[in-house]
């Protein structure tokens, strides 16, 4: 019983927090060891300190991540790149990561796609679930636990590319 | 009649008289005690009401003149008809003083028959009888006509006024007038030998000597109002049986024993008794003295015996005259000035009593200090209250010596301020009692100044108010423990925001600890400025979960409210950070309208937070319905007239119709979870820092405002 129209996703539909406008802008491109964009991991997150400390984790796995502090910036960046793994924040400003991720399903079906939460709401993993995510964490999480869903999602992309 | 009978109606009124059945009532019920002497002076008038006491009065002015005609003629120097006191003008007089003016017809009309009876018994013609009624009516008319006009009605001798005007009047103008009628009459008729100049002058003497013994007399005992005030008690009833035996006794051996080369001087013998009946019995004691002294020394003067019988008839008569009106005179002012005293003195005592009456069914303590006397006064409660011993003197010292130690510089300090400007001071301190207990006092207080402007009476009240002290003192507590509640219970509402504020940064502290550990876990050679970097962001994370923390703690915290200088932007600032996820749960924006240089408030800051997340939570709440585009908060802050505002502005329901004050009531509320205390609260907070907290309807929702006094500013002055 997946959710039927982006309503049923608008758990708080999205508004602005002007004081919460500082906008991000966080260069993940130029971490070490990147391969190519095919590879990189993309985090969208509205906190900057997670945005930079996921970074820096799955950095230690030589996995490339570029962040976003906007939904609206990532939706638009998936229109024209491919994005093997997105890792999704629910509670944001301006719209919460469930919706992204209905989005996200629409215009690339075959980003695998990990949801992480500040707070524990069995209401929302389910509805995650549904939509396909792949791994559920809630912060603050196991790093092992993250990196190997992290790893799981990307093969599963190489996969799902050597099927092609 | 109708106007005669609206004259009664405003006679009485004014008099303050009662009707006889009702003034019985009043005095059986005790009235007449608390009655005050000014009513009690004015319900003298002899009623003549009803047609028995009107015949009643009749039957007595007809004795009363025909035996004092009787008497007169027994006090005439034989065989020369020289009356030497001639009582029936002045106790008709008496008369026409004891009743009211509309009855005067019937006076005379019962002394006319008293009148021919006594004269015709004297063979005196029928013309010379009417001639002499109507110049005795006719000086009695006069006197009492003229002591009416100058005194207040109805006339008693109970004040130096009512004497002087009495004497002037009733014993030289009347008589000294109407001689004049009266020995034209005489020579009209041709009635005995005497001159007109001769009837005159015997007429005036004995007429004047008449109406200052025998009038007064009857005034006295007549009414009530020279009656003792209290109940005559054994020792006075003794005292004047004793005076009385003396005075009698004295009486007859002055004027009925001694011969008449007697030395004058034992003349004087009498003095001291009348000056102790004036003085001891007032008006009736001067009154019955005077009459008793004048009745031997007439009586022994007519019949042979006394110092007065040497001379020839008329000389004799005139002595004895001058005699007895110089010794009436200054007694019966004395008796009026001792009447006076002690009306005044009742008057005092009765308000005194009146005063410490009211003053301990309210438990107020009062007290005066006389500092020209060196006199202290103060009631029971009074000295219950403060603990001195019912005589004990009162002084500033032994005052003081029971005040709290804390408050005592402060009292002192506020007396010596009202000491010195003579105003009036108000003091709320602590009073230590022997026992140790506590009580809170509030004492007003004004020192009174003679003309020569020095310190001459303290006056003084005090009440207990430890009752409501520590009635506001609990509910104050009361207040704070259920804010305090109030604030459990929106920390519990926002649980999972707060988790979630908690949570971020102890979720980017872990992920930066998990990346340094691997870091060096790789064994790749690390650059050390990348590794501080993650220190340092563990650090800030660190920092901000724990004043997310300390907030929480902060705001739930039970203890003592504590004002200080607080800016209420940083106020906004802190309740936004601690609103923040629930906000963005609801999906609800903020705008901040703040004010540039807003003054600081001098308040308790949690609470301040308190108020402001409650009309937040209140917004949330009220847009809970509202499409998600349109839930929008505006928060404003700006001063104005020494008041800082801080307002709450939402697009929701808006407020009651009907009265939108409701809102503030306890146990209002539009959910069926809430409790309704949120706004209620909030307000209690405004209030009790001195603010105020409004709410108005708009078109689209709905503002709550709330104004609290800016602090002065530094270098301004506080008092100021």
């Amino acid at each position: 019983m997946g959710p039927r129209s982006i309503g049923d996703l608008c758990l708080q539909p999205y508004s602005a927090l002007p004081f919460l406008s500082g906008k991000l802008s966080l260069d993940c491109r130029k971490m070490p060891g990147e391969a190519s964009t095919n590879e990189s991991v993309c985090v969208l997150d509205d906190d900057p300190s997670i945005l930079k400390a996921v970074n820096r984790l799955l950095a230690t796995e030589g996995i490339m991540v570029r962040g976003f502090s906007d939904p609206t910036d990532f939706l638009a960046f998936v229109q024209t790149r491919s994005v093997p793994v997105a890792i999704l924040d629910v509670w944001m400003a301006r719209m919460t990561g469930l919706e992204v991720q209905f989005k996200l399903t629409r215009i690339s079906p075959h980003t695998q796609i990990i949801v992480m939460t500040g707070r524990g709401d069995p209401g929302v993993k389910q509805t995650a679930t549904e939509m396909g995510a792949i791994a559920f964490f809630v912060k603050p999480f196991d790093d092992e636990e993250f990196i190997s869903a992290v790893r799981t999602a990307l093969r599963a992309t190489r996969a799902g590319k050597s099927d092609l | 009649m109708a106007g005669e009978e609206s004259i009664t109606c405003r006679h009485a009124i004014t008099t303050g008289s009662w009707p006889r059945g009702m003034e019985e009532t009043r005095e059986e019920n005790g009235w007449r005690a608390a009655s005050t002497p000014q009513l009690r002076r004015s319900r003298e008038f002899v009623s003549l009401e009803n047609p028995g006491r009107l015949i009643g009065a009749a039957i007595l002015i007809f004795l009363g003149y025909f035996f004092g005609a009787q008497l007169g003629f027994a006090l005439t120097f034989k065989p020369h008809p020289v009356s030497v006191l001639w009582p029936p003008n002045s106790i008709l007089l008496a008369a026409l003083l004891l009743t009211p003016p509309r009855t005067w017809w019937l006076v005379l009309l019962a002394a006319f028959p008293a009148h021919c009876l006594v004269e015709l018994q004297s063979h005196v013609p029928a013309g010379m009888v009417f001639c002499w009624f109507i110049s005795n009516s006719c000086e009695a008319l006069l006197s009492a006509a003229l002591i009416r006009y100058f005194t207040e009605e109805p006339t008693r001798l109970n004040r130096l006024h009512n004497v002087a005007v009495f004497c002037c009047c009733g014993a030289f103008v009347g008589p000294f007038l109407s001689s004049f009628l009266d020995a034209a009459f005489v020579a009209l008729n041709h009635w005995g030998g005497d001159t007109y100049w001769e009837v005159w002058r015997i007429r005036v003497s004995s007429n004047a000597l008449a109406a200052i013994t025998i009038t007064p007399l009857i005034l006295a005992w007549a009414g009530t109002a020279n009656a003792p005030r209290q109940a005559t008690s054994r020792v006075v009833l003794l005292e004047a049986g004793v005076l009385a035996m003396i005075l009698l006794a004295l009486g007859f051996i002055l004027f009925d024993w001694l011969t008449p080369d007697t030395d004058v001087a034992l003349l004087y013998a009498p003095l001291p008794l009348l000056l102790w009946a004036a003085i001891r019995f007032g008006t009736r004691g001067a009154t019955a003295a005077i009459a008793t002294i004048g009745l031997f020394a007439v009586w022994g003067a007519t019949h042979g015996h006394g110092p007065f019988v040497e001379h020839p008839a008329r000389e004799s008569a005139l002595y004895v005259q001058i005699f007895l009106s110089l010794i009436s005179f200054p007694l019966l002012f004395l008796a009026a000035l001792t009447e006076e005293r002690k009306e005044t003195e009742d008057v005092l005592r009765e308000r005194e009593e009146r005063i410490s009456l009211a003053a301990g069914t309210a438990h107020l303590a009062l007290w005066t200090i006389d500092f020209k006397r060196g006199r202290s006064w103060m009631n029971g409660v009074g000295r219950d209250l403060f603990g001195f011993a019912p005589n004990e003197q009162l002084s500033r010292e032994v005052f003081l010596a029971r005040v709290h130690p804390e408050d005592r510089e402060r009292v002192s300090d506020a007396i010596d301020r009202a000491r010195n400007a003579s105003q009036h001071f108000e003091i709320e301190y602590r009073l230590q009692r022997e026992s140790g207990e506590t009580r809170w006092l509030i004492s007003r207080g004004r020192y009174t100044r003679n003309s020569q402007g020095q310190i001459s009476e303290l006056l003084g009240v005090a009440l207990d108010v430890t009752r409501q002290v520590s009635a506001n003192l609990e509910l104050r507590q009361q207040q704070q423990e259920l804010a305090r509640l109030s604030r459990i219970a929106v920390m519990g509402e926002l649980t999972a925001s707060l988790a979630h504020e908690l949570n971020q940064p102890l979720a980017a502290i872990a992920s930066n600890a998990a990346a340094g550990k691997r870091f060096l876990a790789g064994g790749a050679s690390i650059d050390p400025t990348s590794f501080r970097e993650i220190l340092d962001d563990i650090f800030t994370d660190a920092r901000r979960a724990g004043s997310v923390i300390h907030g929480i703690r902060q705001f739930i915290r039970k203890g003592e409210e504590t004002r200080c200088s607080v800016s209420l932007d940083g106020v906004i600032e802190d309740v936004l950070q601690l609103l923040h996820s629930d906000l963005v749960n609801r999906a609800t924006s903020v705008q901040k309208q703040i004010s540039v240089s807003l003054p600081a408030v001098q308040a308790d800051r949690v609470q301040m937070q308190q108020v402001l997340i409650n009309l937040i939570v209140n917004s949330l709440e009220a847009m809970q319905e509202v499409a998600p585009e349109r839930r929008r908060i505006i928060i404003s802050s700006d001063h104005s007239n020494g008041l800082v505002r801080v307002a709450v502005r939402d697009f929701g329901v808006g407020l009651p119709e009907d009265n939108p004050e409701n809102v503030f009531n306890h146990f209002f509320s539009t959910k069926a979870e809430g409790m309704g205390m949120g706004l209620a609260i909030a307000r209690s907070i405004v209030e009790a820092h001195g603010g105020e907290l409004t709410a108005e309807s708009l078109s689209d929702g709905s503002r709550f405002s709330f104004r609290l006094p800016a602090k002065p500013s530094v270098g301004q002055s506080t008092s100021g």
